[in-house]
């Protein structure tokens, strides 16, 4: 009798705090979708339109709603972009969002920035190329929310488009500080388009979408830097398929028209297996020694192809016609 | 009577005394003045660590060879130069000698000066420097993460 006393007293006392616990922690925020036009041309503007609802469970106050926006480095967004939004909250006004300030820790995301935390987290997303940034916007005005108090918040993105010609997955993330990163999916999602393209830009597509035999990273680059190029076997069946020894035959062509090329199939040029069972290969660099670039002279593209170490096999570049040339990637710093 | 009242002239100037010699100022023996101490990076360094826009890239590229040595009379010595910051020798300074929060390098022969992001953690009992430069491309960010060389 009196056993079962004390366990009516613990479910008096556990139920009110398992729905009080409930109630205080549980709240949601959706990213129902992205609304974007599938192509823009390049530098001009684009327009991301981010459906945000919010469904809190808890009288909340001076929160700000944060976005995130995963965009290549090359377009240079932070400069050349306006995030706002509407909300039910408050029809027919348009609020502003300003980039948060760098340095600035979210609440619990154990002493990361936020564009640290959001680089460790989802990296660059499902892109195949890593020369993208996270830009973090926060709403300029603190908001008070009552409990139970449902509401949707449309946020603009208005950005320009690099020069370059591009295939690439946007990312966008909504949070709030008062969860800070917290790591709760009740409390933050993220989305990313499906394969965006730039047009009627400058150079060959960076296709930042799909696989290809070749990845040259970063893709900005000068005679000054270190670049990791690799071989992608695994993607398609190939003529190096089965080889333990991959070498890179490169030419790097200059502003002054010169030519200065690693065609040796050397210990230099041998190629790293990235893991044991792979397909993938890579060799980093420094450019200018590697090339042994003059002073006076910066590199403008470079020309490359695969090979096994005899040469009798390799993989180069082929076209959707069948017609077969080398790798190209220019080498630009914007 | 006379002597109650020797008594209480005398109780009197007795606390008068306690009263004031209470006020004498103490004076501690062993001051304990709590300050930063000066970051000395004096000595020959080599990279254990680099990364380039967050990706370790340690284990892809020789960086063993790199030596920097930091001299007393503040002048560097780079050996066997790899991408860094600044690529002959010179001198060096910190923007604060007790919080520094960058390393401030100038060739010889150069009106430039050259700064790089500094951090000087101590990690597993070994004292770090942690510098992020561009030495090519200005979008491109390396961190190379240095310790001592024993000697």
């Amino acid at each position: 009798m009196n056993h079962n006393l004390k366990k009516n007293r613990i479910w008096k006392i556990a139920i009110p705090i398992t729905f009080v616990s409930l109630f205080i922690f549980f709240s949601c925020v959706f990213l129902d979708s992205i609304v974007y036009e599938p192509t823009a041309t390049a530098g001009e503007k684009a327009t991301f339109t981010m459906k945000v609802r919010l469904e809190p469970l808890a009288a909340v106050n001076d929160d700000r709603l944060v976005v995130a926006f995963l965009v290549p480095k090359i377009w240079k967004a932070a400069a050349n972009t306006k995030v706002t939004y509407t909300s039910s909250l408050y029809t027919g006004s348009i609020r502003t969002m300003s980039l948060i300030p760098s340095g600035t820790l979210p609440k619990n995301a154990a002493g990361l920035t936020w564009e640290a935390a959001l680089r460790e987290r989802f990296g660059f997303g499902p892109n195949v190329l890593d020369d993208m940034e996270w830009l973090v916007y926060w709403s300029d005005d603190m908001e008070s929310v009552t409990v139970r108090e449902n509401f949707t918040a449309d946020v603009k993105i208005e950005t320009k488009t690099g020069p370059e010609n591009m295939n690439v997955k946007l990312g966008f993330f909504v949070n709030h500080t008062d969860d800070g990163f917290s790591g709760n999916a009740d409390h933050y999602k993220v989305l990313y388009t499906d394969c965006f393209q730039v047009i009627n830009g400058e150079g060959i597509i960076m296709d930042f979408c799909e696989s290809h035999f070749n990845m040259f990273q970063p893709s900005n680059v000068t005679k000054d830097d270190i670049a990791t190029i690799k071989f992608q076997g695994g993607i398609a069946p190939n003529a190096l398929d089965g080889e333990e020894e991959v070498y890179m035959c490169a030419t790097a062509y200059t502003n002054t028209g010169n030519a200065y090329e690693v065609v040796d199939r050397s210990e230099k040029s041998k190629m790293i297996k990235d893991s044991h069972n792979g397909k993938t290969f890579s060799l980093t660099l420094w450019l200018g020694d590697y090339f042994k670039i003059p002073q006076d002279e910066s590199i403008s593209r470079i020309e490359y192809y695969f090979t096994n170490k005899d040469g009798s096999k390799a993989v180069k570049e082929v076209a959707t016609d069948g017609t077969v040339s080398l790798f190209i990637t220019p080498c630009i710093c914007k | 009577m006379k002597f109650n009242n020797k008594m209480r002239i005398s109780a009197l100037f007795l606390m008068l005394f306690l009263v004031f010699s209470s006020c004498t100022k103490f004076s501690d023996s062993y001051p304990t003045e709590f300050k930063e101490s000066v970051k000395e990076i004096n000595g020959t360094w080599r990279i254990i660590k680099a990364s380039r826009n967050g990706t370790d890239i340690t284990a892809q590229f020789d960086f063993s060879k790199f030596k920097l040595s930091f001299n007393s009379d503040k002048t560097y010595k780079i050996e066997n130069y790899l991408p860094f910051l600044v690529k002959s020798d010179g001198t060096w300074s910190l923007d604060d000698p007790h919080y520094p929060f960058n390393l401030v390098f100038k060739e010889n022969g150069s009106v430039d000066t050259m700064i790089s992001g500094f951090n000087y953690p101590i990690v597993n009992g070994k004292r770090q420097i942690s510098l992020s430069f561009s030495p090519g491309c200005q979008s491109n960010i390396y961190t190379y993460v240095l310790e001592e060389v024993s000697n």
